[in-house]
């Protein structure tokens, strides 16, 4: 059959539907009920920033006023505080589908490294609708973290702090309680953002940059296995591993470490200790 | 009530099954449905100033919907094991595809039931393209995918409709049930 008469036959087949008399009903209340809260709270906000704006001058007394954030920056806080996840230590996305979305979101190749040194795990990757960056999620258990990239030769990274101490060209920024470290490199703009305090989440975004340098990985080939799915906690906890990722098939593997930490030998001998053997993709 | 909002509401009661029915058919679940519409519809109220009169409001509101629906996309696949949608895939492409005299066999809850037995990714591309006609680029910029992964998630989704619609026609035959 023609994808054309499939389509055909879909929607011959579930036009004309209705909507179950209660169910509209519960709809349509719902949403009256929650766009006029949504309303009152509106107002309240509105009020209650009214009455700030007017008592700022008198309660201020010489505090200096927060700079302006450049544009990318501001964006970043926002999309960052709204982009909750359920957090668990657990590595939900693949390196290659991160790679792919930041690939498709901006047209270019940028390899973002596992953060585990700093405790996080990769948990999404998706390109903003709105604004076409790319947002790379990190979470462990209590908290996350954000990376949006973008093509950044035209953003300008006005005011905020520059970083020191290393050889990466970039600004630290704060809001309220978040921190937000602005990163250029070849014409690509990435902007970390965490509730970390600055200091920490400066040392997290340098890391991973010059981390991204380092990383390795290593294709391995398994051998039957009835679930190789505990090989991941296994190699997770030797240090220097920063990710792994088994493909659907089962039968091959991709370990992520960081040569300066641990070998291609331990990781082999960790597997075979383990009762796995594994041999990279060429040996064989 | 405004007439701003009067507007929005009688707009979205006229559109209520088709967009009802979408939210079923993307999320799999009556009550999931009832709050997606009721999240897209506070949404598409804020939004409503950037909708242009006289353009087709099923469709901008399908693609507030799929926004709204990736969401819980997001969270479901954190709670899933990954890995499971490549070999559906590989099982649908193995198999013989629908051919156009099984269609008298098949029934239009067979559709449906068909439809939720995709796995979530593939039900999404396919209820937004095929079954409420966006684009791919469309469904694309409204779900946060990048293009490829639609284009392969439709074509998967498709492949892996025709082998259960194949299965389904075949047993209503074997039974001697014909819906036409």
């Amino acid at each position: 059959m023609k994808d054309e008469d499939l389509k055909r036959l879909l929607r011959n087949s579930l036009e004309g539907r209705s909507v179950p008399a209660e169910a509209r009903e519960r709809i349509l209340s719902g949403f009256r009920r929650r766009s006029e809260r949504r309303g009152l709270f509106s107002a309240a906000v509105a009020a209650v920033l009214l009455a700030a704006a007017t008592l700022a001058p008198l309660l201020s007394s010489g505090r200096p006023a927060e700079l302006p954030l450049p544009g990318p920056v501001g964006l970043a806080f926002e999309l960052h505080s709204q982009s909750g996840v359920d957090r668990h230590a657990s590595q939900t996305i693949t390196r290659r589908e991160s790679a792919q979305v930041i690939q498709d979101a901006i047209g270019r190749s940028v390899e973002l490294p596992g953060l585990r040194d700093a405790g996080y795990f990769k948990l999404e990757a998706h390109r903003c609708a709105d604004t076409g960056m790319a947002h790379v999620i990190y979470a462990n258990s209590w908290s996350q973290l954000s990376c949006f990239i973008l093509d950044g030769a035209a953003s300008a990274l006005e005011g905020g702090r520059r970083l020191t101490g290393s050889n990466v060209e970039g600004s630290l920024y704060t809001r309220g309680d978040m921190a937000a470290v602005a990163i250029r490199e070849g014409g690509i703009l990435k902007i970390w953002v965490s509730a970390h305090r600055p200091e920490d989440l400066e040392k997290i975004a340098v890391d991973a940059e010059h981390k991204r340098y380092k990383i390795q990985v290593l294709p391995l080939h398994l051998a039957q296995v009835s679930d190789p799915r505990p090989m991941g906690a296994i190699l997770m906890g030797l240090p220097g591993v920063e990710a792994f990722e088994l493909e659907p098939s089962g039968k091959k593997a991709n370990v992520e470490y960081d040569p300066e930490r641990v070998s291609e030998v331990e990781i082999s001998s960790t597997l075979e200790v383990n009762g796995v053997s594994a041999w990279r993709v060429e040996d064989k | 009530m405004s007439p701003h909002r009067a507007e929005f509401e009688a707009l979205l009661g006229a559109h209520l099954d088709a967009l009802y029915f979408t939210a079923l058919d993307l999320s799999a679940n009556g009550s999931d449905a009832e709050d997606l519409v009721q999240d897209a519809a506070i949404k598409g109220l804020r939004r409503f100033d950037t909708f242009q009169r006289g353009t087709d409001f099923r469709a901008w509101m399908t693609r507030i919907l799929a926004n709204t629906y990736i969401d819980l996309y997001r969270r479901r696949r954190r709670e899933k094991p990954a890995g499971g949608e490549d070999a559906v895939g590989a099982m649908a492409e193995a198999e013989s595809p629908l051919r156009q005299q099984d269609v008298e066999f098949i029934l239009p809850e067979d559709v449906q039931r068909a439809l939720s037995g995709l796995s979530e990714e593939q039900r999404a591309a396919i209820v937004l393209v095929d079954v409420n006609g966006l684009t791919n680029q469309e469904a694309a910029d409204a779900l946060g995918w990048p293009l490829g992964t639609v284009n392969s998630r439709v074509y998967r989704g498709r492949t892996e409709l025709k082998r259960i619609l194949r299965d389904m026609a075949d047993e209503h035959r074997a039974l001697g049930k014909g819906s036409r």
